[in-house]
């Protein structure tokens, strides 16, 4: 208890000591007065002294008061704390006296620490997932595996019923599968919405409260009872207007009426990413192995390890084999994973690893840019020598020394991480927002900055200021004295030794090794973004139509028909010119390989199989595209179910020099011996390429085939509208109306001009070629950085003889040479060196020898000119010199 | 009186320790207090009494707690800590036997080697 006492009354003192300084101050002035006054009063009162004199006998008997408050300073651990709190505000004055070196350094630790924080952050939630309730960690995923992880199947229903009854170490056992339903609930747009038709155990497993009304309960699932819907919370708010008599309202869910009972909290998105729920209603005529994608999961029970359940499930659930009925494939069995790991695939032991290694890489980044700014702080460091030497004669130790330096270079990287946390919180923000707009992230996975986060981007400024202060400070104050104090006279043999030097010459090699990948990037995104599709499809609204396939394959005869209602109210409503059907997006059609038949293909080329993509499409797709026939014809209404096909001019192409496709017949091959399809095809036109992707990033336009088809035939559909003008303001909204009032079952979704999908598409190219910019140019800073502080450094330690050459008539141009004759030859040396790593590198890609070899010549112009305007001013410096500036040097 | 004797290094804090044990006092107190306690014969450098009432308070060996002085300044008036209780009897116990070390040494005669 004493000790307890003690230990507490030293923590206060501690914590006093370091929060409360200036009350301290104030309370020992206070004291140290008192003590003299009351001393002067005794001698006056004793001795008879007049007051002032014995307040002087007073001063001389309690002695120096400012040494007893350093003492007193000292002993309350105050001196160490004060001389910190010195030296990082010289470091913040040298900061702002050094405006160059602290932008340089700012920015590049900025992007480095933006970097590192941001992928250490997003590469951590994908390993350290956590179901954010109550024993999170304890909930686990059943699943079967083969040997081959790649052959897992979700087909179990009829052994999830076995399983709830007969498990007993998995408790609260539920399954979810996610399906999609029209939602109509005016005022609100029909939207089809993605939805969790979950067991009630799911919300018992997740133990969260709803903000209103009740979650989903067991009595849910008897398929008797009426129908039921419990809905998130942002979708309460953004649907519903957060409207508080929300519980018992009607919703029109694919046709049938579901009754709201209940919302759920803003961060609760189990299993997945849901902000819808249904109950699960399990049908028990599925065999083994079939039946609708499901998952399941449950809560291990009270100490029962992982082991031990897959012990129990190994017991009740035997190895099944493949429900395709492959007698090769490995019997899967059944086997319990944490449930995250189920959803991420973390289910590889080399993933974790290669994860880590990832963040480990970006962190390191921060060290490569310490390390180059080490080579500016040495510079500087290295003109203070003189006081430093000073300090040193005065009584201060080398480890006084090299901590200030510390803390000055400490003041840099915090700056620098404060604005790297700044960036990484903005793009943290940005992917948040993407994935929660995208979907298909686990809603356990949050971007944003977390405590470890920021506690690595401050150990990573930590490191970083060791590397750039201390390491310089090493090599400087290691010298004699005597050699430090001669640099008060200039006389310093100081000089940029060989490893600083080899620094400076890497540090311009990267640069020029790094530019021209970024050029690259950067020249071909602004190809993509420049040339865009080569037609009008800023004309064209497409949309996804589809028929809910949940537990059985629609009626082709019932798809038909709202397919072609569907078709003939769009082009029934104003300022449509045309509307159609397709399998796919102009552009993204499925891949396929093709062999032809050698019999009708004049001198058919060595290899006779080509890559193709299919697309299966409406009689009049090619006329509403109003894409131009090239040879042959366009489909026509004839030739749905025949073997007549068109292709595209790259398909064309690929033929040319034999003469004309036309006629050409092939069929679609496999991977095996036997092909998928026997049927022979027959090319009957040529179109134009659409769209036409510019060939840059190897993104080359596809060869297509066409295919005419029926209605009824490809669910889900790509619905494309053509307008004669600009798409009318609301037009998305009504297209999903017409939907709703064909068939309220009936999904349409997401609805957006063509121009704006291929956009989204490419915008990804966009971001990475931002940041290859970003990076890049810190790279290039630094760069230009190192040399003026070589140059600089130069010019400082030749002042004497630059002065009297002048003052003999050297000539300005000689002089320049002579003086910067080393620096250029280091720059040359690392233009050199970065020229030939890039030089391999553009030759392993598939690069245009004229295209590499100017964009290498390119690189290197830009390295060398940096270079030289980073000599401009020291160079101008040297040429200003006075003679009789340089003669008192020394004097 | 004969002349004060310096302090022997290590020797204030007992002192002040043993001043406060004998009663709650501000600084100056304290100094009037080892000075009656030791009857002027050992010379204590006035300002030097802080450090080491810092020292103390820093052990959590004294307490201090701000108050009215006897003239009615506003004081610190300090005060031992069970743990400086503990560590003054502990202080004094090895004082005494190397005071009696000592005086055996000294008072030692060539026929009783």
């Amino acid at each position: 208890m004493a000790l307890l006492t003690q230990v507490l009354g030293r923590i206060r003192a501690a914590w006093r000591v370091l929060w409360g300084s200036r009350q301290l101050e104030r309370d020992m002035q206070d004291e140290m007065r008192l003590h003299i006054e009351m001393e002067a009063e005794r001698l006056t009162r004793e001795i008879g002294l007049d007051p002032v004199e014995a307040r002087r006998r007073a001063h001389v008997h309690f002695g120096g008061i400012e040494a007893y408050k350093e003492a007193g300073r000292d002993v309350r651990g105050r001196g160490w704390l004060d001389a910190m709190s010195v030296d990082f505000r010289l470091g913040v004055r040298m900061l702002v006296k050094h405006r160059g070196l602290t932008l340089t350094g700012g920015f590049a630790m900025a992007v480095a620490i933006g970097i590192g924080a941001t992928a250490f952050e997003t590469l951590g939630e994908l390993i350290t997932p956590s179901l954010p309730f109550d024993e999170g960690d304890q909930v686990v995923s059943i699943q079967y595996s083969a040997a081959n992880a790649a052959a897992r199947d979700r087909g179990v229903s009829a052994d999830f019923a076995v399983w709830r009854d007969r498990l007993t170490s998995i408790v609260e056992l539920g399954a979810f599968r996610t399906v999609q339903h029209n939602l109509i609930a005016p005022p609100a747009m029909p939207e089809p919405i993605k939805l969790a038709e979950m067991t009630a155990s799911g919300f018992a497993i997740a133990r969260t409260a709803p903000v209103l009304g009740r979650y989903l309960l067991p009595a849910d699932e008897d398929p008797t009872t009426p129908p039921v819907i419990v809905i998130g919370f942002r979708t309460w708010l953004a649907r519903f207007a957060g409207d508080p008599g929300i519980v018992g309202r009607v919703v029109n869910l694919g046709g049938v009426a579901h009754t709201i009972v209940g919302v759920m909290p803003d961060d609760f998105g189990f299993p997945f990413d849901h902000q819808f729920w249904i109950p699960f209603r399990l049908r028990a005529d599925h065999g083994r192995l079939d039946g609708p994608t499901i998952y399941v999961f449950g809560r291990l029970g009270r100490g029962v390890s992982m082991e031990q359940a897959q012990a129990e499930l190994a017991t009740i659930a035997g190895p099944a084999d493949d429900a395709s009925g492959d007698r090769r494939a490995e019997p899967a069995r059944a086997v319990v994973v944490p449930y995250t790991h189920d959803h991420v695939d973390l289910a590889e032991p080399g993933m974790v690893v290669l994860v880590r290694a990832a963040q480990l890489f970006t962190g390191a980044l921060t060290f490569v840019v310490a390390i180059n700014l080490a080579i500016l702080f040495y510079a500087r460091t290295v003109t203070r020598t003189g006081e430093l030497s000073v300090r040193t004669a005065l009584g201060a130790s080398r480890a006084r020394l090299l901590s200030q330096l510390f803390l000055e270079a400490l003041a840099l990287a915090l700056v620098g991480a404060a604005a790297g946390l700044g960036l990484s919180s903005v793009a943290l923000g940005y992917l948040q927002a993407f994935a929660r707009a995208a979907g298909g992230v686990p809603y356990w996975i949050r971007f944003d900055l977390s405590s470890a986060t920021v506690a690595a981007a401050l150990g990573l400024s930590i490191i970083a200021a060791l590397i750039m202060g201390v390491l310089p400070g090493l090599k400087v104050t290691g010298r004699r004295l005597n050699a430090n104090l001669n640099a008060l006279n200039g006389r310093s043999g100081t000089r940029l030794g060989a490893i600083w030097t080899t620094l400076v010459v890497l540090q311009v090699a990267a640069a020029v090794a790094v530019l021209p990948a970024a050029c690259y990037l950067a020249w071909q995104t602004a190809l993509l973004e420049l040339q865009g599709p080569q037609f009008a499809a800023e004309k064209f609204v497409v949309t996804t139509l589809a028929m809910p396939t949940h537990d059985r394959a629609p009626d082709p005869s019932r798809l038909a028909d709202e397919q072609r209602a569907i078709l003939t109210r769009l082009r029934a409503e104003p300022s449509v010119a045309a509307a159609t059907f397709s399998s796919n997006v102009p552009g993204f059609a499925a891949g396929a390989r093709i062999e032809f038949d050698g019999r009708a293909v004049v001198n058919a080329p060595p290899t006779a199989n080509l890559d193709v993509s299919r697309m299966d499409v409406a009689a009049d797709m090619l006329d509403v595209y109003e894409t131009d026939v090239l040879a042959g014809r366009r489909l026509a209404a004839g030739d749905v179910g025949t073997a007549n096909v068109v292709v595209n001019r790259t398909f064309a192409r690929w033929l040319s020099g034999n003469g004309t496709p036309l006629g050409a017949r092939f069929r679609y091959g496999s991977s095996s011996v036997r092909p998928i399809d026997g049927a022979w095809f027959e090319i009957i036109g040529v179109v134009r390429d659409f769209p036409e992707v510019p060939d840059a990033l190897n993104l080359d336009t596809p060869a297509v085939v066409f295919h005419a088809a029926a209605p009824g035939t490809i669910n889900p559909a790509i619905v494309s509208v053509r307008f004669d003008r600009d798409v009318p303001a609301g037009f998305t909204d009504r297209m999903k109306h017409i939907a709703a009032e064909v068939d309220p079952a009936l999904q349409m979704r997401q609805p957006v001009l063509l121009q704006t999908y291929y956009d989204r598409v490419y915008s990804l190219w966009r971001y990475l070629s931002i940041a290859a910019a970003l990076a890049t140019l810190s790279v290039l800073v630094l760069s230009a950085a190192g040399m003026y502080a070589l140059m600089s450094f130069t010019v400082a330690q030749r002042t004497r003889e630059i002065g009297i050459r002048i003052a003999l008539g050297a000539r300005p141009r000689r002089l320049l040479f002579s003086i910067f004759g080393r620096a250029l030859r280091q720059l040359t040396l690392g233009v050199v060196a970065g020229s030939i790593v890039s030089g391999l590198a553009v030759s392993a890609v598939d690069m245009d020898a004229a295209v590499a070899a100017g964009l290498l010549l390119a690189v290197a112009s830009i390295m060398t000119l940096v270079g030289l305007l980073a000599a401009i001013g020291p160079a101008r410096r040297s040429l200003r010199i006075p003679a009789a500036d340089a003669l008192r040097i020394d004097a | 009186m004969p002349d004060a004797a310096d302090l022997l290094p290590g020797t204030l804090d007992l002192l002040v320790l043993k001043a406060v044990s004998l009663g709650t006092l501000h600084g100056y107190g304290v100094l009037l207090r080892i000075q009656q306690i030791t009857g002027g014969a050992l010379q204590v450098q006035q300002g030097a009494l802080y450090p080491a009432l810092y020292r103390l308070e820093q052990q959590a060996l004294i307490d201090s707690e701000w108050g009215t002085s006897e003239n009615n300044r506003r004081a610190k008036f300090y005060r031992l800590t069970p743990a400086g209780r503990a560590r003054l009897g502990t202080e004094t116990a090895s004082w005494k036997r190397l005071a009696g070390a000592m005086a055996t040494a000294l008072t030692t005669t060539r026929s009783e080697i």
